[in-house]
C-alpha cells in the first residue's frame, strides 16, 4: 500500500494525496524501515517536525506504536479510546491489566481512592467481571422472585436490602461500601453452588441461610424501619379519623339531599318535556333585569280614553301611524285601547312597536312582553322584542327570543336540529348565538332564491351577527331584507345603525335620512342621526336632530302643565343631547337639559 | 366638583366621562373592564400640569387632583394628544411609541383607557 502511494505521489488526485499524508505521518516512527523512499521520508519528517510541537509528537509516537499493524486501522484506536480515559497516563496503563485479570474484588476496592468513578464503571467491561455481574444478576433476580412469591413479609427486608446493595456497589465505588465486598464474595459462591447442585432447591431454606448471613451485616436497615413500633399510635388515631370521615359522609348526604330538592323544584319550573326554546326563554327572560309592567300615561292626558262609543281607539292609533302623526299620539291611542280591553293582543303589539320606534325602549319592551304573555307565539312581537333586548344589551335574552321566533315560524328546522342534538344544556353566550345562527342559516337556505326570501329571517340573522359585532355580515343581511321591503323605514334605520357601528357614519347618515324620508316621525332614526352627527363632529346638527326628536315626544294638549310623560321618558335622547352640548362647550344649555324642559328655549339657537 | 380645568381642551372630554360614569351600567362595565386607578396627567400649551384621577377600581369616579396620588398607572401626555386619543383619532400605542405618551406603572391597565372612552360613546340603536 505504501508503495502504491509512493508511485502515485505525483498524481493530483486529492484522495491519493491524502492517503500519502497518512502514510507519511506513520512513517515518522518508521524512519529505519529501509524500503521507504528517502526523499519522501525526508519531506514527511521535515513537515512533521515543523508542524508539530514536542508533545503532539510524543502523543503520536505513542499512538503509532500501540497500533500493531502496518495499515492505518481505526478499530484498535477506537477500542483504545473506549478503554482509556487518559491515554497518556502511565497509571492507566498499569491499571488496565489489573482490571482485565482482576478476579480479586477486594483488591480492587482496596486500590487507591484517587481512581475516578468513571474508571470503576469501565471495569465490568473486562470479561471476568462481566461474567460475575451476569451471574450475580441472575441469582438476584431469582431471589427477588422468591421473596415475592413465597414470603412477602416484612422480615425479608433484610435480604432485599442485601440484594440492593451490590447493585449500588456495581455502579458507585463509594467509600461507604468498602467494608462489604468480603461478605458479598462469600455469599456469591453459595448462591452459585445452590443453583448448580440442586435445581429443585427448597428456597425457603436458602433464604434462611441468606438471612442469617445478611443479618450480621444488615443491622442498619433494621433500625431504619420504625413503622412497626409506632403502629399502635396510628391504630389509635384511625378510629377518630374514621369517625370524622363518617360524619362528613352524613353531611354530604345532607347536601346532596338539598341538591336533589333543589333540582326537584327546578324540574317543576322547567318540565322535562318542555321545548328547549321554552326553557331558554324562561331562563333568560327571568334572569334579565325586570322592566316591570307597562306604565300608562296619566289618564287625564289621554284624550283617546273618552272617545265616542262607535270609535275604536286601536283603529285610530293605526290611522295615526299611517298618517304620519306623532308616534307618541299613536301610543296614547293604543294605550287607550288596552285600557279598555287588557287582553287586546294587537294593541299591545302595536304599542310595543310604536314605543321602540319612539326611542322609548323600556316601555316598548314591557309592552311586547305583555303581548307575548297573552300570545306566546306572536312572531312579530318576538322579533321586535329580540331587537330591543339587543339594544339594551341583554344578548342572551335576545338569542333565546330569536330561537323562540324561529321555532314558531320554522318548526320543521328546529325539530330537525333537536333530533340531531337532543341534549342541549346550559350554554354560554357564544355557543347560544352560534346555535341560533345555525338555525337561521338553515331557514335562509330553505329559500335561497331572491323571490321567496323571508326578510324576517334575514333580519334575525342580521341581529345575530350584530350581537357578535360582525357588522359586515349584518349589513349584508339588512340589505338583503331591504331588497324585498325597500319602503320599510325601520329596516333603513337598522341598516344605518349597523353602518354607524362599523365606523361608516357617513353612509349611516344616508340610511337614516332615507328612513326619515319614509317616516318623518321616526324618533329613533332621529336619535341615531344625532349620534352619527356627534361621531362625525357636527355637534350643532346633532343637537338639532336630538331636539327635534324630543319635540316629537310632545303631544298637543299635554304641554299645558309641563309635567307630561313622566312615566315614559327617553333618557337616551337627553343624555346624548347633553353630550352634544358638552362637546360644543355650551354649559348654559347643558344645565337646561332635564326632564320636562321647555324645548322652546333652544329654538333661538337651533333650528328644529 | 367640576372636573374641567381652565386652559385644557380635554376638559369637555372629562366632563363627558364623568357624565357617562353616572350611568350605573356603564360604570359597572368600566370597573369590570379596567379594575384599576388611573391618573392622567396632562400638560397644556402654557406648560401647566393638571392631574385627573379616574378610579375604576371601586367607586367608578373621576376627579381633578392637584398632585398625582398613588395609582396603578399614570399616563403623562399633552392636552392636545389626549383629545386625539379620547376621540379615537390617535392610537395609544402609536403615541407611546413616538414618546408622546408616557406610562408609569401597569402598562396593561393604561391600554384600557381607550375602551373606557369608547364605552361612553352613545350607541346607535337598531
Amino acid at each position: 500500500m505504501s508503495f502504491a502511494a509512493a508511485d502515485c505521489s505525483g498524481s493530483s488526485n486529492p484522495l491519493l494525496q491524502f492517503n500519502k499524508h497518512t502514510q507519511q505521518d506513520r512513517s515518522l516512527q518508521r524512519q529505519a524501515v529501509p524500503n521507504q523512499g528517502a526523499l519522501q521520508n525526508g519531506n514527511g519528517q521535515f513537515k512533521n517536525e515543523s508542524m508539530m510541537n514536542a508533545r503532539d509528537r510524543q502523543n503520536m509516537d505513542q499512538f503509532m506504536n500501540n497500533s500493531n499493524t502496518g495499515s492505518f486501522q481505526f478499530q484498535p484506536m477506537r477500542h483504545e479510546l473506549n478503554m482509556m480515559q487518559q491515554p497518556n497516563s502511565p497509571q492507566q496503563q498499569h491499571q488496565q491489566p489489573v482490571g482485565g485479570v482482576g478476579q480479586n474484588w477486594s483488591g480492587e476496592f482496596a486500590s487507591p481512592v484517587s481512581r475516578t468513578p468513571i474508571l470503576a464503571n469501565n471495569k465490568p467491561a473486562s470479561p471476568q467481571n462481566a461474567q460475575w455481574g451476569n451471574e450475580f444478576g441472575q441469582v438476584r433476580q431469582q431471589t427477588n422472585m422468591q421473596i415475592n412469591q413465597h414470603q412477602p413479609q416484612p422480615q425479608y427486608a433484610g435480604p432485599r436490602m442485601n440484594n440492593y446493595r451490590p447493585m449500588m456497589m456495581m455502579g458507585n465505588n463509594s467509600l461507604l461500601q468498602q467494608p462489604q465486598p468480603q461478605h458479598q464474595q462469600q455469599q456469591q459462591p453459595q448462591f452459585k453452588e445452590a443453583q448448580n447442585a440442586e435445581p429443585q432447591v427448597d428456597w425457603d431454606d436458602k433464604f434462611k441461610e441468606i438471612e442469617e448471613l445478611t443479618q450480621n451485616v444488615e443491622e442498619i436497615p433494621r433500625e431504619a424501619s420504625p413503622e412497626i413500633v409506632i403502629d399502635d399510635k396510628y391504630q389509635a388515631t384511625f378510629d377518630e379519623v374514621w369517625d370524622s370521615l363518617n360524619s362528613d359522609a352524613i353531611e354530604n348526604d345532607f347536601i346532596s339531599q338539598q341538591y336533589e330538592e333543589f333540582r326537584h323544584t327546578q324540574g317543576q319550573a322547567f318540565p322535562a318535556d318542555m321545548a328547549q326554546w321554552e326553557r331558554d326563554f324562561a331562563k333568560y327572560a327571568s334572569t334579565r333585569a325586570h322592566f316591570g309592567d307597562y306604565k300608562f300615561e296619566d289618564q287625564q292626558h289621554n284624550q283617546f280614553l273618552d272617545l265616542p262609543k262607535d270609535q275604536d281607539a286601536y283603529e285610530i292609533g293605526l290611522q295615526l301611524m299611517e298618517n304620519g302623526a306623532k308616534l307618541s299620539e299613536a301610543a296614547l291611542a293604543f294605550e287607550a285601547a288596552i285600557q279598555k280591553d287588557q287582553s287586546h293582543v294587537l294593541a299591545w303589539l302595536k304599542l310595543g312597536e310604536v314605543q321602540t320606534q319612539n326611542e322609548k325602549e323600556i316601555a316598548g319592551i314591557s309592552a311586547l312582553e305583555k303581548c307575548l304573555e297573552l300570545s306566546p307565539e306572536n312572531s312579530e312581537a318576538l322579533m321586535t322584542l329580540a331587537i330591543s333586548y339587543i339594544n339594551e344589551g341583554y344578548d342572551n335574552a335576545a338569542f333565546a327570543t330569536l330561537e323562540r321566533w324561529i321555532s314558531t315560524k320554522y318548526p320543521q328546522i328546529c325539530d330537525k336540529a333537536r333530533e340531531k342534538n337532543p341534549l342541549i344544556d346550559d350554554e354560554d353566550r357564544f355557543s347560544l348565538n352560534k346555535r341560533v345562527t345555525e338555525l337561521f342559516m338553515k331557514a335562509a337556505q330553505l329559500s335561497p332564491d331572491h323571490a321567496n326570501m323571508d326578510p324576517d329571517v334575514q333580519m334575525g340573522l342580521g341581529v345575530l351577527f350584530y350581537a357578535n359585532e360582525d357588522f359586515d355580515k349584518t349589513i349584508d343581511c339588512f340589505k338583503a331584507a331591504l331588497s324585498i321591503k325597500p319602503d320599510d323605514p325601520v329596516l333603513w334605520n337598522r341598516l344605518g345603525a349597523s353602518l354607524a357601528n362599523s365606523n361608516r357614519s357617513e353612509e349611516a347618515v344616508n340610511a337614516y335620512f332615507k328612513a326619515l324620508e319614509l317616516k318623518p316621525t321616526f324618533v329613533r332614526a332621529r336619535y341615531n342621526l344625532g349620534v352619527s352627527c356627534i361621531n362625525i363632529g357636527c355637534y350643532k346638527e346633532a343637537a338639532e336632530h336630538l331636539l327635534s326628536g324630543l319635540s316629537m315626544h310632545e303631544v298637543e294638549g299635554v304641554l299645558d302643565d309641563g309635567s307630561s310623560f313622566n312615566n315614559n321618558q327617553s333618557s337616551s335622547l337627553m343624555e346624548t343631547l347633553k353630550r352634544a352640548f358638552i362637546a360644543m362647550d355650551r354649559r348654559d344649555f347643558l344645565e337646561l337639559v332635564k326632564p320636562g324642559m321647555d324645548l322652546n328655549q333652544f329654538r333661538g339657537e337651533f333650528n328644529f | 366638583m367640576s372636573v374641567s380645568a381652565d386652559g385644557f381642551n380635554a376638559s369637555s372630554l372629562f366632563e363627558q366621562l364623568a357624565e357617562g360614569l353616572k350611568d350605573d351600567k356603564i360604570k359597572a362595565q368600566a370597573i369590570k373592564q379596567v379594575n384599576a386607578v388611573l391618573v392622567i396627567t396632562l400638560k397644556n400649551k402654557e406648560g401647566k400640569d393638571q392631574h385627573w384621577v379616574l378610579d375604576l377600581k371601586k367607586d367608578g369616579t373621576l376627579a381633578k387632583a392637584d398632585s398625582a396620588p398613588k395609582s396603578d398607572v399614570q399616563l403623562l401626555l399633552k392636552d392636545a394628544d389626549f383629545v386625539k386619543l379620547a376621540n379615537g383619532k390617535a392610537n395609544g400605542q402609536k403615541l407611546f411609541m413616538n414618546g408622546k405618551l408616557k406610562v408609569k406603572g401597569n402598562m396593561m391597565k393604561a391600554t384600557a383607557i381607550e375602551s373606557v372612552f369608547k364605552s361612553i360613546d352613545p350607541r346607535p340603536k337598531l
